[in-house]
């Protein structure tokens, strides 16, 4: 036996004439066909030889008699692939076509072509469901960006280009069948030599943008699973866009409260940082501290204030603007706070907000966003002016890697 | 989409009427031939296409099967439905004659 050579499938299975055709010009290569399979076709290397191929549609598994028939007529089975099967003769022997009438031959694919039909309508239907459901995440929802960066959006948008190449592909498929049926009820042959190279550079320049798609849709979540970590905030300066509890708080009894630990973690003094296409940076810096020989002004325990950041580098700039609104949509929890707009020259724009002891600055620069939530008795005017610097050393931080 | 049944293609009118004798796919080639007086050379494709679908549409069905060959025979639906079409291309042939008769 000769050796196998491998070639990509590349065209539709569907189309008859064109696999006919190519597998005729493999032969006069030398390359005869050997297995038939959905993603690669095997051809058996040896002489050049003149070769007809027919694929037929036969439903099911042909029985030994039928092949013998066949055989008898001149036709040798090759291979099979589904409901197709493939026979071939050389093509200088006088042997009569496979099928010598047309009109049975289109008969024959009603069976394929209702299959394929049923195929589209529940694929149409599938379609229709998952544009909904994915169109409702983002049209319902609040905070569409604030969304978007942190979900799957970028995912969810590769999904949907993949998802719309199999929905080409059901409907291409029964548009070939369908057609096919057609021309051979109006009397048409198939037509043997039909060029396949069009076809199959198509499906080749498809093919290469299709898998890598495919492919970074199923990777995502795993990088974005290990990006992802979470440890422990040093008491030292960390190189973090964040404002440490430290720069705040004027008193220099501020000590560390520490809280819940988990796999080494301390969960009230944690750094959490995230990845997505869209926000490669992503913090949630979480700080706690204590004075204990101080008390809130409602005497209700010890002071212990506290600080959290939330920090995003963004991929496009131009979505800090809408990012930091949905920002502040989602953690001003109470209708009557009032959002007060401040200016800073280091900043494109600062928002801060007041509830009792809870306060909130909102900021961007260019592609950074960071939302800040003190709580505590400092002013949080005071806290504006520190974090353009922080802004700042990030983005040299970020240039030395 | 044509019709099923009427008119029928050759293949079919010629398998149904080669089968009211009892036969199996590869006599069944030979019994054509012979039926049509040599002018038909039916390709296998189109011989087993058709058989399939006359089974399906209960025209003929599977005498015996003994896992090699499987021997066919016409049921009495698909003879009523060969008379009809025999009927049918006598009246074609008899309106045919004025072609005969202006000659």
């Amino acid at each position: 036996m000769g050796k196998l050579v491998k070639r990509l499938m590349l065209d539709d299975i569907y189309a008859i004439g064109r696999n006919e055709s190519w597998f005729s010009a493999m032969a006069k290569q030398g390359l005869h066909l050997k297995k038939f399979g959905t993603i690669f076709v095997y051809f058996e290397k040896s002489e050049p030889r003149k070769t007809r191929y027919r694929i037929d549609y036969i439903k099911g598994k042909p029985s030994p008699e039928q092949l013998e028939v066949y055989r008898d007529c001149g036709w040798d089975f090759v291979a099979k692939n589904g409901d197709f099967s493939i026979f071939s003769a050389p093509e200088d022997s006088c042997v009569a076509e496979l099928h010598t009438d047309t009109i049975e031959q289109g008969f024959s694919l009603l069976e394929l072509n209702k299959r394929l039909r049923n195929n589209l309508i529940i694929i149409s239907i599938a379609m229709l469901w998952f544009f909904g459901m994915t169109a409702s995440i983002y049209i319902f929802n609040d905070e569409p960006f604030l969304f978007m960066i942190k979900g799957q959006f970028v995912q969810q948008m590769l999904l949907i280009i993949v998802e719309l190449y199999v929905f080409y592909t059901v409907i291409r498929n029964y548009v070939v069948v369908r057609r096919l049926k057609e021309s051979l009820f109006q009397g048409r042959e198939i037509n043997h030599h039909e060029d396949y190279r069009g076809a199959r550079l198509l499906g080749g320049i498809l093919t290469a943008i299709y898998l890598p798609l495919a492919l970074i849709t199923v990777f995502i979540p795993f990088i974005d699973i290990a990006r992802s970590k979470d440890y422990t905030l040093p008491e030292a300066d960390a190189n973090l866009p964040v404002i440490r509890l430290g720069e705040i708080e004027k008193d220099a009894g501020l000590m560390r409260k520490t809280g819940y630990q988990d796999n080494n973690v301390d969960w009230e003094n944690r750094v959490s940082s995230d990845w997505s296409l869209l926000a490669p940076v992503q913090y949630k810096i979480d700080e706690n501290g204590i004075i204990e020989d101080e008390m809130w002004d409602d005497q209700s325990g010890i002071y212990s204030p506290s600080i959290t950041t939330r920090y995003y580098q963004l991929t496009f700039g131009s979505m800090a603007e809408n990012l930091t609104a949905d920002l502040i949509h989602r953690y001003i929890y109470r209708d009557d706070v009032e959002v007060r707009e401040v200016n800073h020259s280091g900043l494109d724009k600062a928002y801060i907000a007041e509830e009792g002891t809870r306060k909130h600055i909102f900021a961007y620069s260019a592609n950074q966003v960071i939302h800040i939530t003190y709580y505590g008795k400092e002013k949080v005017e005071g806290i504006v002016p520190l974090i353009p610097q922080r802004l700042r050393y990030q983005e040299q931080g970020v240039k030395e890697e | 989409m044509p019709n099923a049944e009427t008119p029928m293609t050759e293949a079919m009118y010629y398998i149904l009427l080669a089968l009211i004798n009892p036969n199996h796919g590869y006599q069944l080639m030979a019994a054509i031939e012979q039926v049509s007086k040599g002018r038909i050379k039916m390709g296998p494709g189109t011989l087993y296409g058709v058989l399939t679908r006359l089974q399906k549409d209960h025209l003929i069905e599977i005498l015996h099967d003994d896992g090699r060959r499987k021997t066919y025979a016409i049921t009495e639906a698909g003879k009523a439905a060969l008379k009809g079409e025999y009927k049918r291309l006598q009246q074609m042939i008899e309106d045919g004659r004025i072609l005969e008769e202006k000659r």
